[in-house]
């Protein structure tokens, strides 16, 4: 039988290697030898020498315990550093037995235990640190939110109360102590902390939610609603420099990117920058790692550094649609709309079920009014995401431009069976609705009653449904109302078009214009 | 899994407690206690369920090679016992031979899903594979399958779910089927996983809600990386998510065909999705309208809360899940969810919610607060920490002991290489043994926590598997449930239940008559004296891409007295009976009971 990695791609790592299991030798483990042909070739050349000057120091009569501790220590940063975790684990093992007043060790055994589930040894490792240094803040914090995770509340809340001075922690902290709060049934404390958490940490989207549900529990059911819908999915995120340390020695482009994509979803635009430049500085010609970079540098507004990264991943590979259609929002973002439609183009070339890059050129050309060539564009888009409500919308929009009424009111149809509350195409169905030819009267005002009496656009839509239906008199006096309030504060031909269908209205005529 | 070494058959849990000290390990014996039997005996080759998963993975590393497969268990036939569907897989990759395959299937192995007839006798569970005469011809990659009488002609259909175009088998009520797939307007091409069976209109025909994953497809292959840069399975946010299906029955035409219509839209269903894995119905306001859970793979899940009947006779859902806290787990992070069920496992008489995730994510479980609102009590229920090191599918809220309160059996497996067992040189290093946790039932202050038993459990909770489907149902008829489990890359499993049945226990069959099936979404209560009830629900959806028993077993505990079993149809009507038998199953039909004295 062949193993899931045979085929040279390798998802099994470790399948050779003449010593697999770590056995006890002198209160020391042996080092797993993993199979690395899976790895980059720069990571195995890495790891390959990290583990030889191991072995050759360590074999040195010359070398002390101590020394010897710290060599393995290092070593087991360096594989940590590539995730090669079993090395690094046995590494780990082999410091703290030789360097046992080095709390760095069991910190980073225990972050190990823990990355990996193994929440009980995590537990004994941190503690372990914490009789080094009882003021060890973040093995302190690790093995709170342990506790809390294992049952163990009650005796994570004074670890973490200890904590309350630590500005660096804080969000990590009162996230925690939030979530012990919540476990209590004491939501208002809930509340508060998950608050001060977010305070502390605004980016940390992921925590309305529980703030969110505190809310609800205290009967506050707005505030709920408000922060359930400013829930995302940026994680709350710990400040670790021991763990930065050892991610820095990583020599895996992937390993960068990865840590990248990671920092730029929880909205960590310093993190990403960091991680995108270390791809490059790993592997130059990586063109993922330049077009991520651009992304990164637009997120934080350095448009000239966003163009230059992503003109050196075009270099890199010209064919890259991707990156055409990144220097299309470089430019849009800076204002050059025509430019950017360029580049919109050339990223559909490369890819034409590109939706980003068609959604974005066809709201380019809405904005130098080529409607019909924008209501292409959004077909597009629904052709590849049929659930895209906002195209379907925006494409309405495009042929109302056109006047081609019967088919927006088509596409209206369609989208608002898929989100039937969406107020802005309920308003278009409406007046669509109102100013056919015959208008569908009694839907048009079943669907104006439905949105808000305190919008002029809505308060219009009213009267246009009310004449539709033939109630001239409520719509001509719905309409008078309207313009006298449009009257110094709406703009001229706002109020000619108003003017416009109250004279219809008074000649007993619905609205044959559904916008002005 | 053939051929393993011995290293993997040991418990994961002992393994991973103590890796650094793994050779230890290996001569620990496991803890077997002689006194007491252990709860379950696997018993499938014995029992002539001869099957084994073919993943038909060749080194490309295809997403879908490590989701499947899913099993059913239905009576077929109407002979009052238990028939065994399990979906099959299939060779992946344009131009790939069966000798590419890293797993061959064993040698004379037929292609395709396959059907066993029960054929047990005298307490004795004994299968015949009867796929050749079933007129199923399914073999396409098989995911799962939902198990129901659509066209309420009184035998069971099935809707089988593939990565790629599923189908639907009439059944004709011997246990062949004819496909009704065009005919009944209901194939879809994409990569589908659960589906569900629910009347979601009321109108006396089971609709069909089809959980749809993700857009990968063969074409759509990428590398995707581990976090040690090597080349590993991709996950779902590597490609996008689709959106599931809602297919409204629409009864039986003039030509005598049952037909659906694809209403996902105007439903309301198509405005939200996430890459479905699971989905389970239940009535969770308690409304009389069935709702819908869905469980997507690292994305919010959604609560479909049926509001009925609107004005222009439309049913209509709307997604409340975040404001009703089952989106996200409490920390706010979407989980990876695969597998769900839905029960009153608290016994406060509304169905509570329990979803199976990846390893480093919890399992999780939301306690229905009968409000429409939902708290996420993992941790206070003692099943967070036990679930961290394993990535779970198949599962179900069972009362394997039949003590009155609903455990958990969960099927494990992973979907990334495991490290450990891959330093072992283990060709295929993702397995996992399941796990079984007991319901303690209420405890200081009423809190209900749960218990792992699975170290005790016996040889069939040692067995390290990709463990995948898993479907629930009294298959010997003894009175208590048993489970079988579909292994990827691996032989199927019969977990007999050999404790259950030593207590008492109370077998329903709901009937609806005029609809000639069993009365799916209907809610039982069984009073016992001194007034507590025990709710369950006739269901035959949840777990993983699986189908369930669809009658009620009740455990009863050792000295029961019941005092009266309350039906609530989904129709809203309600029957009571009395002098209900013990030990056996009844059928209960609609119409058959007696009317509830009014409240108060």
């Amino acid at each position: 039988m062949r193993s899931v990695g045979a085929r040279g791609v390798g998802i099994l790592l470790w399948a050779a290697g003449s010593v697999l299991l770590p056995v006890a030798v002198c209160g020391l483990v042996s080092l797993p030898e993993p199979e690395l042909k899976g790895l980059e070739e720069g990571v195995r050349e890495r790891l390959d020498t990290a583990r030889a000057a191991l072995l050759a120091a360590v074999e040195s009569p010359d070398t002390e315990a101590v020394e010897r501790g710290r060599l393995y220590g290092h070593t087991g940063k360096v594989f940590h550093a590539h995730h090669v975790f079993p090395v690094a684990e046995a590494c780990y093992a082999n410091a703290a037995e030789l360097d046992p007043e080095e709390l760095l060790w069991p910190y980073l055994l225990g972050y190990i235990f823990e990355d990996t589930s193994r929440l009980a040894e995590a537990k004994k490792q941190f503690q372990k640190v914490l009789k080094l240094d009882p003021d060890h803040a973040l093995a302190t914090l690790r093995l709170a939110r342990i506790q809390v995770e294992t049952g163990e509340a009650e005796k994570a809340a004074p670890l973490l109360e200890k904590l309350g001075g630590e500005q660096t922690l804080a969000a990590p902290v009162r996230a925690a102590l939030g979530k012990i709060a919540t476990v209590r049934g004491e939501h208002a404390e809930a509340a508060r902390h998950y608050e001060a958490a977010l305070a502390a940490q605004p980016a940390a989207s992921q925590l309305h939610y529980p703030l969110a549900l505190a809310y609800r529990r205290l009967g506050e059911v707005e505030k709920a609603k408000e922060h359930a819908s400013e829930a995302g999915t940026a994680k709350l995120s710990l400040p670790d420099p021991i763990l930065e340390e050892v991610g820095s020695m990583s020599v895996s482009s992937q390993m960068f990117l990865t840590a990248g994509a990671q920092a730029l979803k929880a909205e960590r635009f310093d993190l990403a920058e960091k991680a995108f430049r270390g791809a490059i500085a790993v592997n130059p010609e990586n063109k993922r790692a330049h077009l991520n970079l651009a992304v990164v540098m637009a997120q934080r507004q350095d448009f000239s550094g966003a163009e230059a990264s992503a003109r050196e991943a075009l270099r890199l590979d010209p064919e890259y649609g991707f990156a055409y259609f990144n220097l299309g929002t470089v430019y849009e973002a800076r204002g050059q709309t025509p430019e950017a439609m360029g580049f919109y183009r050339q990223a559909l070339e490369k890819n034409p079920r590109n939706l980003k890059a068609h959604f974005r050129l066809a709201g380019a050309l809405m904005q130098q009014s080529e409607y019909e060539a924008a209501a292409g564009h959004y077909r597009a888009v629904i052709e590849i995401a049929p659930s895209f409500v906002r195209a379907r919308y925006l494409e309405s929009l495009a042929l109302i431009a056109l006047r081609r009424y019967g088919v927006a009111r088509e596409v209206l149809e369609e989208a608002l069976r898929i989100h039937p509350e969406h107020v802005e195409m309920s308003r278009s169905l409406a007046r669509l609705l109102a100013t056919a030819d015959p208008p569908d009267g009694a839907r048009a005002l079943a669907i104006a009653r439905t949105l808000e009496r305190d919008r002029l656009d809505d308060v219009e839509t009213l009267a246009m449904a009310l004449a539709a239906t033939g109630r001239f008199d409520e719509a001509a006096s719905a309409q008078q109302a309207l313009l006298e309030s449009a009257r110094g504060s709406a703009d001229p031909g706002t109020v000619q078009h108003l003017e416009y269908n109250l004279e219809r209205y008074r000649r007993r005529q619905p609205s044959d214009r559904p916008w002005r | 899994m053939r051929d393993q070494p011995n290293v993997a058959k040991l418990p994961l849990r002992r393994r991973r407690s103590a890796s650094l000290a793994l050779a230890v390990v290996l001569a620990w014996p496991p803890a077997l206690s002689a006194a007491e039997p252990f709860p379950f005996t696997e018993v499938a080759k014995a029992s002539g369920l001869d099957f084994e998963h073919f993943n038909g993975m060749s080194g490309e590393l295809y997403f879908s090679e490590v989701a499947g497969a899913g099993v059913g268990v239905f009576d077929c036939d109407g002979d009052g016992d238990l028939d065994v569907y399990l979906s099959q897989g299939n060779l992946l990759g344009e131009g790939k031979k069966i000798e590419d395959a890293l797993f061959p299937p064993r040698p004379g192995e037929p292609p395709g899903d396959r059907l066993f007839r029960n054929e047990s006798s005298a307490g004795r569970l004994k299968f015949r594979d009867a796929t050749a005469v079933s007129g199923i011809r399914a073999t396409g990659y098989g995911m799962g399958v939902a198990a129901a009488d659509y066209d309420n002609d009184g035998a069971v259909d099935l809707f089988v779910t593939n990565f790629g175009d599923d189908q639907l088998w009439r059944g004709n009520g011997d246990c062949t089927f004819t496909d009704a797939t065009a005919a009944a307007g209901v194939g879809l091409a994409e990569w589908s996983v659960s589906a569900t069976f629910v009347d979601f209109d009321r109108d006396g025909w089971l609709d069909l809600y089809v959980s749809a994953y993700v857009d990968f497809s063969l074409k759509t292959h990428k590398p995707c990386f581990s976090t040690s840069s090597a080349r590993d399975y991709c996950g779902p946010r590597s490609y996008n998510p689709l959106p599931d299906r809602l297919f409204r029955n629409q009864g039986r035409g003039k030509d005598g065909r049952v037909t659906f219509e694809d209403v996902s839209a105007v439903a309301g269903i198509a405005a939200e999705f996430g890459g479905a894995l699971g989905v389970i119905a239940a009535d969770f306001d308690l409304d009389g309208w069935p709702d819908l859970y869905v469980a997507n793979d690292q994305l919010a899940n959604q609560l479909w809360m049926n509001r009925g009947r609107g004005e222009d006779g439309i049913v209509r859902f709307s997604n409340e899940a975040a404001l009703a806290g089952v989106a996200v787990n409490m920390d706010g992070a979407a989980e990876a969810s695969m597998g769900v069920d839905a029960a009153d496992f608290d016994g406060d008489g509304d169905d509570d919610i329990f979803l199976t995730h990846l390893d480093r994510q919890t399992n999780t479980i939301y306690v229905n607060e009968g409000d429409g609102w939902f708290s996420d009590s993992t941790l206070a229920t003692g099943l967070g920490a036990p679930s961290v090191a394993f990535t779970s599918f198949g599962t179900a809220w069972v009362d394997y002991d039949n003590d009155t309160w609903v455990d958990l059996v969960i099927a494990n497996g992973a979907v990334q290489v495991i490290e450990e067992l891959a330093l072992a040189k283990d060709p295929f290093p993702l397995h996992q043994p399941n796990q079984l946790f007991r319901n303690l039932g209420p405890g200081e202050g009423g809190a209900v926590r749960f218990e792992e038993i699975s170290a005790s459990a016996g040889p069939a909770f040692e067995l390290s598997e990709v463990s995948r489907g898993a479907a629930f149902g009294d298959l010997d008829n003894d009175g208590d449930t048993d489970v079988v489990i579909v292994n990827n890359n691996g032989p199927a499993r019969l977990l007999r239940n050999d404790v259950g049945s030593g207590q008492a226990w109370l077998g329903l069959r709901l009937l609806d008559p005029a609809l000639k099936r069993d009365a799916l979404g209907a809610r039982v209560a069984v009073e016992l004296e001194g007034g507590r009830k025990i709710w369950r629900r006739v269901r035959a959806d949840g777990s993983f891409a699986s189908a369930n028993d669809p009658r009620v077993l009740v455990g009863l505990g050792e000295a029961p007295k019941v005092k009266a079993v309350r039906v609530v149809w989904p129709d809203g009507s309600a029957e009571v009976w009395t002098d209900l038998s013990l030990r056996r199953y009844t059928t209960l039909s609609k119409g058959g009971g007696a009317k509830p004295e009014p409240k108060g």
